[in-house]
C-alpha cells in the first residue's frame, strides 16, 4: 500500500496506473397509479411518484415528486362514425419526469492512481447546489384506422421542457479544487416536435400482400438560461484542444451547435489574400453548423407473395450539418482527391482578392490547403449538409410449408442486407454515425471507422 | 449487512417514511474506489501526497505529448534550442500564429496539477506544520514564476478566494518574494535547530528532503527572479539579489547543489520527441554558436546528423517545412537528454546570474569576470567535458554561419559576433554572460526565452515564415502567450482583470511588465 489502510487497486505499491471505477446509487420511491374508465371509451390515467436519491445527498433536497395525467377518448365508440372508420382515438397527456444526477458528484473524493491521490475530476461549482432534472411534457395525439384497418395514421405533437438539465461542463483551470469539469444544472432545454405514422395495406389478397409504412418525425430544440459564468452565453461541450472544432450549447439556439473557424474575407465576401500570397484564418470561433436534423423520414414496404416475403426500408435524414476533420487533414497533407485534382489543375480556383482589391482567381494548391486544411485550419470550409437518404435494409425470406416439414414445427430462411447504399449523400462520410454516445463530439468525423454494410443469412427452425 | 439493508428498506416502504431512511445516502454516494481526506490523514499522507504532482508537472516528465504542448512547441523553439520541423497547419507557434490549444496547456497544467494541490497543502499545513507550508511556497513560486513569465498577469493572491481574478506581474513578483521570505526563514530556523527533515519520503528530487538544500534552491530562485526584474525595478532587484547571496546558506556554488529530479518512469520526453517521434531537432542557433566556439558540450547535447555525416546540423525554426520528414536527417538530441533526470536549476546558471549582478554593481561575492568563468567551469563539469579554462579565454572563435544543405534560401550569416573570453565592454560582456548562460541552461527553453526577451541575447536567427499578419514582429519575436482558452471561456471576469493588468492586447506581441524597451544598462 502506498497509503496505509486504503484498499483500492490504485493504492497498491507495485501497480503502475491501474485503477477501478465503481458506481452505486440507491433510489427509494413511492409510486401510485390509477385508471378510471367511463363506458369503455373514456379513460383517465393518473400517476404520482416521489423519489429519494442517494446521488442528491448534500444538496438542498434529495426528494423529488413528479405526477402525470392522461386522458384518452375512443371517438369511434363514443359517437356514430361513417362506416369506413374502424377506430378513432384522441389522447392528451401531461407528464413530469424527474431524474436524479450522476453518482458521487455531490461528494467529490480524490482517487488514488499509481499510489498518488489525484483531484476529483468533477464536482459542483462552488457556491451552487445541484437539483434533480425535471422534464415537463404535454403531448396530444390521435390515431385512426379505416377501410377494414387497411389505412391508418397516427399523429402526435409534443412540447417538453427540461428544467435543471444536469450536465458536466469544463471548469476554468484556476478553480481551487482542480476540477476538470463542473457538474451544473444548465438552464432549460425545450423540445417541440411532430411525429406522424402513416400505414396502408395497399394490396391485400390471398396470393399477394403489399404493406407500406411511412414514419415522419421532426424535433426543434432550444437552449435557454445558460449560466452567466459562461462567456457569450455558451457552454462548450467538446473542448477544442488543438482542433478548430468545438461543440457548444448556445443560448437561444438548438441543442448542439458546431463551431469552427472561417477564412478571412473582404467586405465583398472574397477570400482575403495577404501580402505573402496566403490566406488567413479568423481568430474567432463562429457557428458553422447545426448537428440536429430538420426532420427524419422512414419508408418501409413489405411484400408477401405466397411463402415469400420481402422488405425494403429507406431512411432519410434531412437538414443539419456535419464537419469532416478527416477531409481537412487529408487536404492539408495533400493526400486527398481534392488536393490531387487541384495540383493537376495547376491550383485551386478561388474567388479571392488582395487587400488593394486586385482579384485573385487561382491559388497554388499547397498555399491554399496549407491554410484551409488541417485540424486547426479553416474548418468552416469542411462543413457538409448532413442530408442523406439511404437504403437501410432489404430482406427476402421464405417460409417452408409446415405440413411438409419433418420433425420441425416451423422453418424459415431469410437474406438480410443492412446499410446497403446511399441514394443521396453530400458529406464525405456517413453522417448518421456519431463519434460519441455522450453529449459532445456530435456532427464531426475525425478518421472514424466507416459504417459497414452487412449481408446475412438467417435460418429459423422451431422444433 | 445486505439483510440489514433489505430489512431497513422494507421498513421504509411499510411506513412510507423515507425521510428517516436517507441517512446512509452520504455513504452510498461516496466512491468506494476513492479516498477521502479523513482516510488520507494518517501518516500525514493528506499533506505529503500533495507535493508529488509538482515534481511531475513543473516540467512534465511522464507524458511526452503533454510536455510537447507545455513547453517544446513554445519556448524550446523560440529560444533557438531546438525545433519541430513539421508543418502543423495554419496555427503554428513557430510561424508566429499562436496556437491557443497548445499554449493554454502550460497554464491549465500548472493550476490543475500543481497549484490546486499546493493550495490544499497550504490549507492543511499552515500554522500547524509550517515546514510543509514553507515547502509548498517554494514549489508554488517555482511554478508561478514560469507561469507569469509566459502569460504575464496570473491568478496568485485570489486563488481559492471566489472568482479567480488576476494579479499584475508586478504584484506577483512582489508576492513571490514575500512567500520566499517566509519559506526561507522557516526552513533556515529548522535547519539551524538540526531538525530531521519531514520531506524525505515525498521529495522526488535528489535532495532527499534536506532543508539546507531546499533553502539554497529558494535563495537561487530569488536571485533568478531578482535578475528578471533588473531593468524594470533595479532597486528591488538589487535588494533581493543581495538578500539571496548574503543569506547564511547562500545559493548554489557547486554542482551537487543543483536541483534535479528524476522522472518516475525514467522517461526523457525530449529524447522521445527527437528519436521515437523523429520530430525534434537541433536548432540552427545551437549549431552556429556551439559549432563556432567548437564547444565540447555540443557532443553531449546533440548527435551528429545523417545529412552531413560526422557533423552537427541544425534546423532553422519558423521556415517553410515542405513535409514532416524533410528535415528528419538533421541532428537529433544527444546523451544529455537520454536519462530521466531533469535539471530544474543548475549551478552554472546561478554563477551567470551572479556575474550579471556583479556587472550591474551589486554585491555578488565576486567579480563579474570570475563568476562568469566559474559558470563556464560549472557547466563543463556538469556535462562531463574538459577544457573549460582554455575555452573561457578564447578570444578568436566566433559563432559560425548557417548553411541549410536542403535549401540555400535558409542560409544565414552568424548574427552573434562575440567571442567567449571576457572583455572590457559592459554591453558585450552582458551578451557573453547571457550567451554562455543560454548554452548552460539547455534544455530549459523557458528560461532561455525569458532571458532572451529581457536582454535580447543571445542574438538568434529570425524566422522567415512569419504568418502573423503583422501582429508579431519578426525582429522582436513572440513576447508572451495569450491567456488560456479554458479561462477565456469559463472565467471571463478573471480574464478581463488579466487583460486590464496586462495593459495591452491579449496576444503574443504585448510585452510583459519586466520586458521593458529600456536599454540593458
Amino acid at each position: 500500500m502506498k497509503n496505509a489502510n486504503i484498499f483500492t487497486l490504485g493504492n497498491f505499491a507495485n501497480n503502475n496506473g491501474n485503477f477501478q471505477t465503481a458506481y452505486q446509487r440507491e433510489v427509494q420511491s413511492v409510486f401510485a397509479a390509477t385508471t378510471f374508465g367511463y363506458k369503455d371509451y373514456l379513460f383517465l390515467d393518473a400517476a404520482a411518484r416521489n423519489d429519494w436519491s442517494s446521488t442528491l445527498v448534500n444538496t438542498d433536497d434529495p426528494s423529488f415528486f413528479y405526477p402525470s395525467l392522461g386522458l384518452t377518448g375512443i371517438i369511434s365508440e363514443m359517437t356514430a362514425m361513417p362506416d369506413f372508420v374502424n377506430f378513432a382515438k384522441v389522447r392528451a397527456t401531461y407528464a413530469q419526469v424527474g431524474n436524479d444526477i450522476a453518482a458521487f458528484i455531490t461528494t467529490p473524493t480524490s482517487s488514488i492512481i499509481a499510489g498518488q491521490p489525484v483531484n476529483p475530476p468533477v464536482g459542483p461549482r462552488p457556491g451552487t447546489t445541484l437539483k434533480p432534472e425535471l422534464k415537463s411534457e404535454y403531448e396530444i395525439g390521435t390515431e385512426w384506422r379505416m377501410f377494414n384497418n387497411r389505412l391508418g395514421f397516427e399523429v402526435s405533437y409534443y412540447d417538453s421542457k427540461t428544467k435543471n438539465q444536469y450536465m458536466q461542463v469544463p471548469a476554468e483551470s484556476t478553480n481551487e479544487n482542480g476540477y476538470l469539469n463542473y457538474a451544473i444544472n444548465a438552464g432549460s432545454i425545450s423540445n417541440k416536435g411532430f411525429e406522424v405514422v402513416l400505414f396502408a395495406d395497399i394490396v391485400k389478397s390471398e396470393k399477394f400482400n403489399w404493406e407500406s409504412r411511412i414514419n415522419y418525425s421532426q424535433n426543434k430544440s432550444k437552449v435557454n438560461d445558460i449560466p452567466s459564468q459562461n462567456i457569450e452565453g455558451r457552454i462548450v461541450l467538446t473542448d477544442p484542444g488543438s482542433n478548430n472544432y468545438r461543440y457548444s450549447l448556445i443560448e437561444g439556439r438548438p441543442f448542439g451547435i458546431i463551431e469552427g473557424k472561417n477564412i478571412q474575407k473582404d467586405a465583398q465576401g472574397r477570400l482575403l489574400v495577404g501580402t505573402t500570397g496566403k490566406l488567413s484564418v479568423n481568430a474567432d470561433w463562429e457557428e458553422v453548423g447545426n448537428a440536429n436534423p430538420d426532420f427524419m423520414l422512414g419508408f418501409s414496404n413489405t411484400f408477401k407473395f405466397g411463402a415469400f416475403t420481402a422488405n425494403i426500408l429507406i431512411d432519410g435524414r434531412f437538414g443539419g450539418e456535419v464537419l469532416s476533420l478527416t477531409e481537412a487533414i487529408n487536404d492539408f497533407n495533400g493526400v486527398s482527391k481534392a488536393s490531387g485534382d487541384a495540383r493537376n489543375a495547376g491550383g485551386v480556383k478561388i474567388n479571392g482578392a488582395k487587400a488593394d482589391g486586385t482579384a485573385v482567381t487561382t491559388m497554388d494548391a499547397f498555399d491554399y490547403y496549407d491554410k484551409t486544411g488541417g485540424r486547426n485550419g479553416a474548418t468552416g470550409e469542411y462543413v457538409y449538409d448532413a442530408t442523406n437518404v439511404s437504403v437501410r435494409e432489404i430482406s427476402i425470406g421464405y417460409t417452408f410449408n409446415k405440413t411438409k416439414l419433418p420433425f420441425m414445427q416451423s422453418a424459415s430462411i431469410s437474406l438480410i442486407a443492412r446499410n446497403l447504399f446511399f441514394i443521396y449523400k453530400d458529406a464525405p462520410f456517413d453522417p448518421n454515425v456519431a463519434l460519441s454516445t455522450g453529449e459532445g463530439l456530435q456532427g464531426v468525423d475525425v478518421f472514424g471507422l466507416p459504417s459497414t454494410r452487412s449481408i446475412g443469412l438467417n435460418l429459423n427452425l422451431t422444433f | 449487512m445486505t439483510i440489514n439493508k433489505i430489512k431497513r428498506t422494507a421498513l421504509c416502504l411499510s411506513l412510507l417514511t423515507a425521510f428517516s431512511c436517507t441517512d446512509n445516502f452520504e455513504e452510498i454516494n461516496t466512491n468506494p474506489e476513492g479516498a477521502t481526506s479523513e482516510q488520507l490523514d494518517q501518516d500525514y499522507n493528506s499533506i505529503k501526497s500533495l507535493f508529488k504532482p509538482a515534481f511531475n508537472h513543473l516540467y512534465i516528465c511522464e507524458t511526452t505529448w503533454q510536455y510537447q504542448i507545455q513547453q517544446s512547441l513554445q519556448a524550446d523553439g523560440w529560444s533557438g534550442y531546438m525545433t519541430t520541423p513539421v508543418p502543423f497547419g495554419p496555427q503554428n507557434n513557430h510561424d508566429y500564429v499562436l496556437n491557443g490549444g497548445w499554449n493554454s496547456y502550460a497554464w491549465d497544467d500548472a493550476y490543475g496539477n500543481i497549484i490546486s494541490y499546493l493550495y490544499k497543502a497550504e490549507q492543511r499545513s499552515k500554522d500547524k506544520f509550517n515546514q510543509f507550508y514553507a515547502w509548498s511556497l517554494i514549489l508554488k513560486v517555482a511554478t508561478m514564476q514560469r507561469i507569469t513569465d509566459m502569460y504575464g498577469p496570473a491568478v496568485y493572491s485570489k486563488f481559492g478566494k471566489g472568482v479567480a481574478t488576476y494579479d499584475s506581474q508586478k504584484d506577483i513578483y512582489n508576492l513571490m518574494f514575500k512567500d520566499l521570505n517566509f519559506a526561507v526563514a522557516e526552513l533556515t530556523k529548522r535547519n539551524a535547530a538540526g531538525e530531521k527533515t519531514a520531506f524525505d519520503e515525498t521529495d522526488l528530487s535528489l535532495y532527499e528532503g534536506k532543508y539546507a538544500n531546499w533553502t539554497k534552491y529558494a535563495n537561487s530562485l530569488r536571485l533568478r527572479m531578482a535578475m528578471r526584474i533588473s531593468k524594470v525595478d533595479p532597486a528591488l532587484a538589487k535588494t533581493e539579489a543581495e538578500k539571496a547571496i548574503s543569506h547564511s546558506l547562500g545559493v548554489f556554488t557547486n554542482n551537487g547543489d543543483a536541483l534535479k529530479i528524476k522522472s518516475p518512469t525514467d522517461l526523457n520526453v525530449i529524447d522521445v520527441m527527437s528519436h521515437s517521434w523523429v520530430g525534434l531537432f537541433m536548432g540552427a542557433d545551437m549549431e552556429s554558436i556551439l559549432g563556432g566556439y567548437q564547444d565540447p558540450r555540443i557532443a553531449k547535447y546533440w548527435n551528429t546528423s545523417k545529412i552531413t555525416p560526422g557533423e552537427y546540423k541544425g534546423v532553422r525554426t519558423g521556415i517553410v517545412y515542405p513535409s514532416g520528414s524533410t528535415y528528419s536527417k538533421f541532428s537529433q538530441t544527444g546523451p544529455r537528454t537520454k536519462t530521466g533526470e531533469i535539471t530544474w536549476m543548475s549551478t552554472a546558471k546561478v554563477y551567470f546570474l551572479r556575474a550579471e549582478g556583479a556587472l550591474r554593481g551589486w554585491n555578488m561575492g565576486g567579480t563579474a569576470k570570475d563568476l562568469y568563468e566559474a559558470g563556464i567551469k560549472a557547466s563543463f563539469e556538469q556535462n562531463g567535458v574538459e577544457g573549460a579554462a582554455a575555452y573561457s579565454t578564447d578570444n578568436t572563435k566566433l559563432p559560425k554561419d548557417y548553411i541549410d544543405p536542403l535549401n540555400p534560401a535558409n542560409n544565414a550569416q552568424a548574427i552573434s559576433k562575440i567571442t567567449v573570453a571576457w572583455g572590457t565592454d559592459k554591453e558585450k560582456n552582458l551578451e557573453k554572460i547571457i550567451t554562455q548562460k543560454w548554452i548552460a541552461t539547455y534544455p530549459d527553453g523557458q528560461e532561455a526565452w525569458s532571458e532572451f526577451r529581457r536582454t535580447g541575447y543571445p542574438k538568434l536567427f529570425r524566422i522567415s515564415n512569419n504568418q502573423s499578419n503583422g501582429i508579431i514582429s519578426t525582429e522582436l519575436g513572440v513576447r508572451r502567450l495569450a491567456f488560456s482558452d479554458s479561462e477565456v471561456t469559463n472565467n471571463k471576469e478573471g480574464v478581463a482583470s488579466g487583460v486590464a493588468a496586462l495593459g495591452g492586447l491579449d496576444n503574443g506581441a504585448t510585452r510583459l511588465w519586466w520586458d521593458t524597451t529600456a536599454p540593458n544598462f
